[in-house]
């Protein structure tokens, strides 16, 4: 007990750090933290536990561990801090399994393994092209469906959150598949498609983004609501502008997940209003004729191409 | 909204890959299927190989020993062994299958003798060595038969032939003879030749004649030059001692003779060649002998001939006697000229009449040299005739001892001639290699996606931001390792299994059926004495 003691001191102590901005060399968002919708805790990660809870009603199951914590009597308020702590991490373990993320995270499953080093990389790449650490919005999208895309851009923002002080949001703007809300299991509650139908605000953008049991990642879901006139009418909408610019003023990286251009052209309305847009090609399994047809497709739209993430090399 | 990130270029300048490189990766990407594709269908047609149709091929050979007079017996052997092979053939044509049998018989002379190489190859195994077996023992048979036909056959037309040879040759003997009892002067110096010769005899007395005309024009006037001359007077000296006459006389004829020697030469201009001056030197030789024949008997004191005049004792005796000798000289070619004169009207008058007389025999001479003709040639054909027929009566004694040895039989082996296990293995091989590099080809041009991020960046000339491997869950983790560790090796070992037992497969094939009939057959040939 006494290693996990010291842990959850370690993670109490970085975690007010942060919220002080302590952290040296990252510029804070000109925005405050998004609060979590109904979280009455301090910490995000506290409100995640909070709001996971609100949205699984089923009882979390007990581990020895919580167990423990939970039948421990009349404890003082600096133990009890610390059991909250403890709580909290294990919570955000269970909270994670629970998750059960495919194979493909690889960020998460296999933290040191090649294909983590590789999004390491792609990040590092990334953080490298923004030397003023300034916000930013990138638009992921892919050719054709099946791409890695959606796997793309949770890697990457796993990876983005390693990096400490990064804040990160992950908007699931494939209001078709909404696959990164499914892979995160976001499908139900307030998500982009009932955000941009209202009148989007701050309050708005907090109220609708989620927190995720892991530091700093935040997700932003497609949302339950059909959209009457389409997916892409629905993301000219002056609201989605709105979005784009509330999230720059709360995250430091805003990574946006978009139906394949090829087939949808949700990704060209993103991609006018964000910073870059970042194609995802499966190396062996796009065609060239389709790839070349995106790319001209692309610059035809005059799109900012930041550059593209080629995936399953190696096959 | 700012844009304050800058463009990403990442990847450096990529130059698309050289042909062979191309290959080479193409090659080590598809190797399993070249692999694939060459054991597939390098084993299918190893296979398929089998049931191509085939030839199968049998030797034997067998020796043909004689006594005596071997060379005769083989010589006839050669033509009966030609006769053979078409009469096998056409035996073979009757049986059905003319194209597809073949039967082959050589003859050849060793030191043992004569050895008959006979070569048969069909479709059937056992086909084939009945067919050797029967053409061995139909040879054998009409060998010993046309042995003795052919012998007596022949040996009966050369004894036609020497019989119509004598009696032409008698034919023409008897015309010949006829001839010359009917025409007797045939039978001596031909008139031509006769005639010729008396020509060339008038045409050198003519000859003859001209030269002693122009000798006694010369001498004519050499004799009255002298007559014309005044001697001079002696000087007074002691007594002249008597000279032996002949001696003088000789002396003032080679002087004589000189003179005329002169003029020819230094006057006329003469060469030495000239008949008139050859025929002077030869007198001058004549007498330069005479007069030293007389001085060495005038020195031994004999008294001269009595046919030599003495010499006056006067005071010109050398004019008188140079003109005795000119005079002398001058009468003996008056002399030739009277006799040669007549002699050549002589001679013409008979030349004309040979002349005449062979103009009459032509017809006859030319008959009788048909006549001659006639008979040298009977009696060449009558020589060449009777060669022949003793040549044929040695044929004909010599060829009887001649034996056959048990055959020999060779190329019976279970494999066929055609086709061979090497060419099908080289065929099915270069066929399946084509096909693989044609699959590897075709995989390498037909994947849809790109092979690599230089080739991708090379072909969009897009800037990559990251290159991620493929991701795979533990369980395809697991699969590709057990493909990669066990399938793999393993599907290389069944492939290359199936080509080697295709390759079994298609030698065992090829000889399967048939090596005990072979045997069996072998057994029953070996020591026949046929």
């Amino acid at each position: 007990m006494g290693s996990i003691s010291d842990a959850l001191k370690r993670a109490e102590q970085e975690r007010r750090r942060m919220h002080a901005g302590e952290v040296q060399g990252v510029a804070p968002p000109t925005q405050p933290l998004p609060a979590p919708p109904a979280a009455p805790a301090e910490s995000p990660r506290l409100a995640s536990v909070v709001l996971k809870a609100a949205e699984k009603p089923k009882p979390t199951p007990t581990t020895p561990l919580t167990a423990a914590i939970q039948q421990t009597p009349q404890v003082a308020p600096a133990a009890k801090r610390q059991q909250e702590i403890a709580e909290t991490i294990v919570e955000d373990y269970a909270s994670k399994q629970r998750l059960n993320l495919p194979a493909g995270v690889a960020v998460y499953h296999d933290r040191t393994g090649r294909i983590a080093e590789q999004y390491r990389k792609t990040r590092q790449r990334l953080l490298e092209a923004n030397p003023q650490r300034e916000p930013q919005a990138l638009v992921f999208t892919a050719s054709a469906p099946g791409e890695g895309a959606t796997t793309s851009v949770l890697n990457l923002g796993l990876s983005l959150v390693e990096q400490r002080g990064l804040r990160v949001l992950l908007i699931d703007a494939d209001l078709h598949a909404a696959g990164l809300s499914r892979l995160l299991r976001m499908r139900d509650g307030l998500g982009l498609s009932e955000l941009l139908l209202g009148e989007v605000d701050q309050a708005a953008l907090t109220s609708a983004v989620r927190a995720t049991p892991w530091h700093n990642l935040y997700v932003l879901p497609a949302g339950g609501t059909s959209p009457p006139q389409g997916s892409a009418e629905l993301l000219k909408l002056p609201a989605a502008r709105a979005l784009l610019r509330q999230a720059r003023g709360m995250f430091n990286w805003v990574l946006i997940d978009t139906p394949p251009a090829g087939k949808y052209p949700d990704a060209g309305v993103l991609g006018a209003f964000s910073d870059g847009m970042v194609l995802t090609v499966s190396l062996r399994h796009t065609g060239r004729e389709l790839v070349h047809k995106t790319l001209r497709r692309l610059e035809a739209m005059s799109l900012p191409l930041r550059g593209c993430l080629l995936t399953h090399a190696g096959e | 909204m700012t844009a304050a990130i800058s463009t990403i270029h990442i990847s450096p300048e990529v130059a698309e890959p050289r042909q062979e490189h191309r290959w080479h990766r193409a090659l080590q990407r598809h190797w399993l299927v070249l692999l694939t594709l060459l054991s597939l269908v390098s084993s299918g047609l190893l296979l398929a190989g089998t049931a191509l149709p085939r030839r199968y091929g049998v030797g034997a050979t067998f020796a043909l020993t004689a006594r005596d007079g071997a060379d005769e017996g083989a010589e006839l052997l050669g033509t009966a062994g030609a006769a053979l092979v078409a009469e096998l053939r056409t035996a073979l044509r009757a049986g059905g299958s003319p194209l597809a049998d073949r039967v082959e018989i050589q003859v050849s002379t060793r030191e043992q003798g004569r050895h008959v190489t006979l070569t048969a190859s069909t479709p059937e195994r056992d086909r084939t060595l009945a067919l050797l077996h029967e053409t061995v023992l139909r040879y054998t048979r009409a060998r010993n038969a046309q042995t003795d036909d052919l012998l007596t056959a022949l040996r009966n037309a050369a004894a036609r032939a020497l019989t119509l040879a004598s009696a032409e040759r008698r034919a023409a003997g008897d015309a010949l003879d006829t001839f010359r009892i009917a025409h007797p002067e045939l039978t001596g110096e031909a008139p031509a030749a006769r005639l010729e010769k008396l020509s060339a005899t008038a045409e050198e007395r003519q000859r003859r004649l001209g030269i002693v005309n122009e000798l006694i024009s010369r001498l004519e006037q050499h004799k009255a030059r002298m007559r014309g001359e005044r001697p001079a007077a002696p000087k007074p000296g002691p007594a002249a001692v008597p000279l032996d006459p002949e001696v003088m006389q000789l002396k003032a004829q080679l002087a004589l003779l000189n003179e005329q020697i002169d003029e020819q030469l230094n006057q006329l201009r003469r060469t030495e060649q000239h008949p008139y001056v050859v025929d002077l030197r030869v007198r001058q030789e004549g007498l330069q002998r005479k007069l030293a024949a007389a001085t060495a008997r005038a020195a031994a004191g004999k008294p001269p001939p009595e046919d030599v005049k003495p010499v006056p004792a006067e005071k010109d005796s050398g004019t008188t006697m140079a003109l005795q000798a000119l005079e002398l000289q001058l009468a003996q070619a008056y002399a030739e000229r009277d006799s040669l004169e007549p002699e050549i009207q002589r001679l013409k008058v008979e030349r004309e009449a040979l002349r005449k007389q062979a103009e009459a025999l032509a017809p006859a001479q030319q008959q009788f040299a048909r006549l001659e003709a006639r008979q040298r040639q009977a009696v060449q054909a009558h020589e060449a005739a009777r060669a022949r027929y003793e040549r044929l009566e040695n044929a004909y004694s010599a060829a009887r001892p001649l034996e056959i040895s048990a055959p020999v039989f060779s190329g019976q082996d279970a494999r066929p001639l055609a086709p061979t296990f090497a060419g099908i293995s080289a065929g099915a091989l270069s066929v399946g290699l084509l096909c693989g590099l044609a699959g590897v080809y075709l995989a390498e041009r037909l994947g849809r996606g790109y092979r690599s991020p230089r080739e991708f960046h090379a072909s969009t000339n897009a800037p990559v931001l990251g290159v991620v491997s493929a991701i795979h869950t533990p369980a395809q983790h697991q699969l590709r390792r057990a493909w990669r560790q066990i399938g793999r090796p393993l599907a290389v070992l069944a492939l290359l299994a199936l080509l080697a037992g295709s390759a079994a497969l298609g030698y065992a094939g090829l000889g399967r059926t048939g090596g005990e009939t072979i045997r069996g057959m072998k057994g029953s040939m070996h020591g026949q004495h046929l």
